[in-house]
């Protein structure tokens, strides 16, 4: 079809609709709304917010707001609960589905539930999705390990793919929620594994997540709720890597835990937060204390982690 | 002034029904005229042509909507004054090539445009109004993809998203229609 035949069929178009796309609109002002609540349970850590660098301006990841024991709807059901935790702002950049490969176009078309999809390497994900997010020598220079399981079928492994519909309509309660709306990654890595003093780990886990926003009328993902229940101590760093890259640290010492058929160990939880061109990141390991008869050597995880981010490789904002 | 009332002036076959036409809608048509047109000269001349033929087409014409087809016959008159020119609607062009290549990778579609155009028209009436809005100012109006956004109140990103999806989905509801072979 060529486009002389395109541009006569456009004068026959419906002279209703040219009326109705010849006014001059508003702009109209979205809300939030959806995904931050789907954010809070995925990063619900189960700690009481102690926060030291509560006011911290960050490039890219930004807390917004600090909120201590509030009764808060944290269920599906709506059940009201106390809480603290924080919100961050994400400078997320929007992609257009049109920047990706023709894969995800593809898979983007009439697509309306999650679905997920293994990789054997992050690069192939990278392939598959169409744009190169990371470029970290660290971490290429280390052995897959772990596994990531998002919950889907055909979503367990080393480097995984989660690719999620909105959900219902936008925000003018009317117009259907259309294609792909978030892509999130998944590698699993592990640090140090050759090292006698990891015995029995096999070395330090590191798990990537990075998240991609494709922009549609439905994504509100500019912020982010990260929720603290009180049977733990949260608490967080501010931390800028050699290139310029600003994180926020978030470490959550949760208490072993009895009773049950397994008990649970005590562990640090380590959970950097970052947004590098655009993409949100979210990059975490955990240190074991006093598991399998021994402990990992004080402050080895952490050091780890600040590795792993000092490996990013960015271009420090002006 | 209502468009029953200027309808009304030309089925009295008032003259001031053209003047008054010019006053309400001259500024939409001027616009449709010199994005296509791009020389002020060229606009008026076309204008000229627009009020003529109105004048001559109602009665016994009565229009639904009035504005909106004041906009075909002047997006009509212009793409007409400039093939007589020999020249070509760059930025008209270029939307319109953009979907071209949308709808024309797989069968080839054999379509008369007034019947493509019917179809384009059954397609958009089921999408949201601000999705067909956004698509027929890019292909219709000639609006680059910065317009069309801003004229929606989205992200370039989400303006084209929206567009890239819409081509996609015309497509499929073509093939659906069996408007293509293969």
């Amino acid at each position: 079809m060529d486009k002389d035949k395109i541009m006569d069929a456009m004068n026959h178009i419906d002279p209703a609709l040219i009326e109705e796309a010849g006014r001059e609109l508003s702009v109209v002002k979205q809300g939030r709304r959806g995904w931050s609540r789907a954010a809070v349970i995925a990063a619900c850590l189960c700690a009481v917010l102690a926060g030291t660098a509560v006011a911290a301006e960050l490039s890219g990841v930004r807390i917004v707001d600090i909120w201590n024991n509030e009764m808060r709807a944290t269920g599906p059901d709506g059940t009201l609960e106390e809480v603290s935790g924080v919100t961050i702002s994400r400078d997320i950049r929007y992609f257009s589905i049109d920047e990706l490969s023709q894969q995800i176009m593809e898979l983007d078309q009439g697509f309306t539930e999650p679905a997920a999809r293994t990789f054997s390497s992050w690069e192939e994900m990278e392939d598959f999705v169409g744009i190169r997010i990371m470029e970290n020598p660290v971490l290429d220079a280390v052995h897959s390990g772990g596994t990531a399981d998002v919950g889907l079928p055909g979503g367990k492994g080393r480097f995984v793919a989660r690719f999620d519909p909105g959900a219902g309509h936008a925000a003018d309660g009317v117009t259907p929620m259309d294609g792909i709306v978030a892509i999130s990654l998944y590698g699993c890595y592990s640090l140090r594994s050759g090292s006698p003093e990891l015995q029995p780990w096999g070395g330090i886990g590191i798990t990537v997540s990075a998240e991609l926003a494709i922009d549609t009328e439905n994504s509100f993902l500019d912020e982010m709720e990260l929720l603290y229940s009180d049977d733990a101590a949260t608490v967080q760093e501010t931390y800028v890597t050699p290139s310029g890259l600003n994180v926020l640290i978030s470490k959550t010492e949760i208490p072993e835990q009895e009773g049950g058929s397994v008990p649970s160990p005590a562990v640090d939880w380590y959970t950097a937060y970052f947004t590098l061109d655009g993409v949100f990141f979210r990059i975490s390991a955990v240190d074991y204390k006093d598991f399998n008869g021994g402990n990992i050597p004080a402050g080895l995880v952490e050091e780890t982690l600040k590795e792993v981010l000092d490996g990013f490789v960015c271009q420090p904002e002006a | 002034m209502t468009d029953e009332e200027l309808l009304g002036l030309y089925f009295a076959r008032s003259e001031e029904a053209i003047r008054a036409t010019g006053m309400v809608y001259g500024p939409y048509c001027r616009a449709i005229a010199l994005r296509i047109l791009d020389s002020e000269e060229d606009a008026e001349e076309c204008l000229a042509d627009v009020w003529l033929r109105v004048w001559n087409a109602v009665p016994p014409e009565r229009p639904e909507h009035f504005k909106g087809w004041l906009g075909v016959i002047t997006r009509n008159q212009a793409l007409t004054l400039l093939r007589s020119r020999e020249r070509r609607p760059r930025q008209v062009e270029e939307a319109a090539l953009e979907l071209a290549i949308s709808l024309s990778s797989g069968p080839e579609a054999e379509l008369e445009a007034r019947e493509l155009g019917r179809a384009v028209s059954a397609f958009l009436a089921g999408q949201p109004e601000r999705n067909r809005g956004v698509f027929l100012r890019r292909y219709w109006y000639g609006d680059t993809v910065e317009e069309a956004a801003r004229w929606a109140g989205w992200s370039l990103s989400r303006t084209k998203s929206a567009l890239f999806r819409m081509r996609k989905k015309l497509k499929d509801y073509l093939k659906k229609e069996g408007f293509y072979h293969g």
